[in-house]
């Protein structure tokens, strides 16, 4: 399935992108489609994933604007879902 | 702000940008309004960009004293249609903040509301307070013919008053303006260092009910009180350039796109406000309790917000046109569940430092504590950090214990602390916990950093704190950094801080809220649409170096040694086993991030 990964101005930064920006990923599951993310641009992984391979807890993940808790990251996809992934974390 | 460079076709040429600026001398009772040709960049984008280049010709021992300049200006959009375009900056040196030799820190303090756009639509940029009044004054700027027109009235009637009542007082003599007052703890400027500036809402103005917002860090509010300078009025017509484009689709990126998601409410596709930070910092043991030393007992989850929502009405409300909504205000709900009384605003800082962090856990003590705090006027981070020591102390000293003996959780002993920082009746408490800590001779718990008080964030998480110019959060991005990456790395925290870190000030120029989330991109396209002038991204962001090295520059200036330049001992000396964020902050770890950092930033220094 082709899918948009929308990110923040952060992961942008990191990739060497300037504002928040979205890519046109494959995956069949929203997990897979972050997989797919952080396989083209390593430099995420650390944003993204804990060690363990669980989603890392300051991130929040969005379906189609649902947001999804991290056991959700299972739910299939379809060609055109919108996944946005944000930090959850900030001050103020 | 009159810009000659605008249609001429040539490059950029600060010079050709004028600001207007009230000096205006309260002992004299004097008043000049000029125009002032900028000398940089700096100088167009405002706030403490420009303040700070005034601090630093400036020779001060004292903060208190009549020759500590008190700047009052806006940013380059603020007034404008950029969405959160709403912050007036207040600069000075400061109470609080200070080195060990005693000198005061150079400091600026932001706030919104609308005080700010209006000030700008009077045609005033910026006023410069002198000297100290021989009665209570306060500054009225309005709208006048040919500029703004500046003038001093008395202000003995709003003495005594707190934050909310001064503004509602004003508000009945001035139609169609907004307000800038002290409370207490301002008027009590000799004990109670840490005393805020409250500015009005359309909210407030409109609803009577008291949610005014602040400037609060380094005791901006005490140096207006130390002047005998109650209030400021800004009076004005709205004034609103027809909405481009452009802007239409920034300020639609900023209420609807990632940077503010975090602050919209769950039916904007938000998470619910900086105090969805709860539970996501708990998670890790991480979230401030009993002074920074987290317990992993569970009693902190009392305070999150969904286990709130069934006891109050919860709020989302703004500044003037901000569609980010980030005000999470409180509530009483009513039988039939409809809203009842307004309470308090709960964002993440006070509720953290002014509940948490004192062992208070109960929603109905927290919101008192929470709206105390505002209706003083203090900076509740400060206070709340300062609350936190004198609890901690008592925990270990209970023979011999601070003031009134207060512990964590005793809400009445706690509430009497507040009372007595705000009112000027406890000094020890209202000089803050620098000046606390080394009288008591126990300073590693004192949670501060050059004498300024340490937000809702562990020291044990966030080595760039040291680096923070004008508060440890809002003046160096690193915060959330371990919390979010687990990187220990010594490359990753020297680019942390000179890198990335210091880019957190660039919106204390612009005179937008950091809540706006603005890319670099969408930044210098309003900065050419609304602040008309056509710069490229490298030279906005030279500019916001050049500016945050300057406030290093005025701390060296003002007798900081790199010694100083450190966490509470506490941090490297007790690690709290509790916390599950790596532990990694050795003194060697930090002596050689201390000598890595200023590798990068004293020869940068030295090229002022
Ligand atoms: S983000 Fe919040 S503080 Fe900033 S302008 Fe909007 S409502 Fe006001």
């Amino acid at each position: 399935m082709s899918v948009t990964v929308a990110f923040p101005a952060l992961f942008a930064e990191r990739i060497g992108g300037g504002d928040a920006m979205e890519l046109e990923l494959e995956g069949e599951t929203v997990g897979a489609a972050l997989r797919a993310l952080t396989e083209r641009h390593g430099e995420l992984t650390s944003l993204v994933w804990r060690p363990e391979s669980e989603l890392n807890p300051v991130m929040a993940v969005f379906l189609n604007g649902r947001q999804l808790r991290s056991e959700e990251l299972t739910t299939p996809v379809h060609d055109g879902d919108k996944i946005q992934i944000l930090s959850a974390l900030e001050g103020g | 702000m009159r810009n000659l460079n605008a249609g001429n076709g040539s490059s950029f040429d600060p010079s050709k940008v004028r600001y207007t600026r009230a000096t205006i001398d309260l002992a004299a009772e004097s008043i000049a309004v000029e125009e002032v040709p900028c000398a940089n960049l700096e100088d167009v984008l405002g706030g403490f960009g420009r303040s700070f280049q005034m601090l630093m010709g400036r020779e001060v021992s004292d903060a208190l004293a009549p020759d500590n300049p008190l700047i009052i200006n806006t940013g380059l959009l603020t007034g404008t249609n950029v969405m959160t375009g709403l912050r007036t900056y207040f600069s000075a040196f400061s109470p609080l903040k200070h080195s060990d030799s005693g000198l005061p820190a150079a400091i600026w303090s932001a706030a919104s509301g609308k005080f700010g756009s209006k000030m700008k639509w009077t045609g005033l940029d910026e006023i410069v307070v002198e000297g100290q009044a021989s009665r209570p004054l306060m500054i009225v700027i309005q709208t006048g013919d040919d500029g703004p027109r500046v003038t001093l009235k008395p202000a003995d009637a709003l003495l005594g008053l707190e934050t909310h009542d001064k503004i509602m007082a004003l508000q009945t003599d001035y139609a169609d303006a907004h307000f800038a007052v002290i409370g207490p703890a301002g008027e009590a400027y000799q004990s109670c260092y840490f005393a805020a500036v409250a500015l009005s809402t359309e909210n407030e103005l409109k609803s009577g009910d008291d949610k005014c917002r602040f400037a609060g860090r380094g005791g901006m509010g005490t140096v207006m009180g130390s002047k005998n300078l109650i209030a400021l009025v800004a009076q004005s017509p709205d004034k609103r350039a027809q909405l481009a484009p452009e802007v239409k689709e920034i300020n639609k990126k900023i209420s609807t796109g990632p940077g503010s998601v975090k602050f919209r409410e769950a039916d904007k596709g938000g998470l619910g406000g900086t105090w969805s930070n709860f539970p996501i910092l708990e998670k890790f043991h991480a979230l401030p309790q009993d002074n920074f030393r987290p317990k992993a007992d569970g009693s902190v989850e009392r305070l999150f917000r969904e286990n709130l929502e069934g006891d109050f009405v919860i709020k989302a409300e703004s500044c003037y046109r901000c569609g980010i909504s980030c005000h999470k205000n409180i509530y009483e709900k009513q039988d039939d569940g409809s809203r009842g009384a307004f309470r308090a605003k709960f964002d993440y800082e006070p509720l953290n430092l002014l509940a948490t962090n004192l062992g208070v856990h109960e929603s109905e003590q927290a919101w008192q504590l929470v709206q105390l705090v505002d209706n003083l006027g203090m900076d509740s981070i400060s206070c709340g950090s300062t609350v936190g020591y004198v609890l901690d102390y008592n925990g270990r000293h209970p023979d011999a214990p601070l003031l009134n003996g207060a512990t964590f959780g005793d809400f009445e002993k706690i509430r009497e602390l507040i009372e007595g920082a705000g009112r000027g009746t406890m000094p020890e408490v209202g000089q803050g916990v620098k000046r606390l800590s080394v009288k008591t001779g126990e300073t590693g718990y004192a949670m501060h950093v050059k004498g300024l008080e340490l937000p809702a964030y562990l020291p044990e998480t966030n080595p760039g704190y040291p680096w923070a110019i004008a508060g440890g959060h809002m003046t160096m991005g690193t915060f959330m950094a371990l919390v979010m990456e687990g990187d220990t790395s010594m490359d990753y925290w020297v680019k942390a801080i000179t890198q990335k870190g210091l880019y957190q000030v660039r919106d204390d120029l612009l005179g937008t809220c950091k809540f706006a989330g603005m890319g670099q991109k969408m930044a210098i396209g309003a900065v050419q649409v609304e602040g008309g002038i056509d710069i490229p991204l490298e030279d906005l962001l030279a500019a916001v170096r050049r500016a945050y090295l300057r406030g290093l520059a005025i701390e060296r200036k003002q007798g900081y040694g790199l010694g100083e330049y450190t966490l509470p001992s506490d941090a490297f000396d007790a690690p709290n086993p509790k916390v599950t964020t790596p532990s990694f902050i050795t003194r060697d770890f930090f002596a050689e991030l201390q000598q890595k950092v200023w590798e990068v930033f004293e020869p940068e220094i030295a090229a002022l």
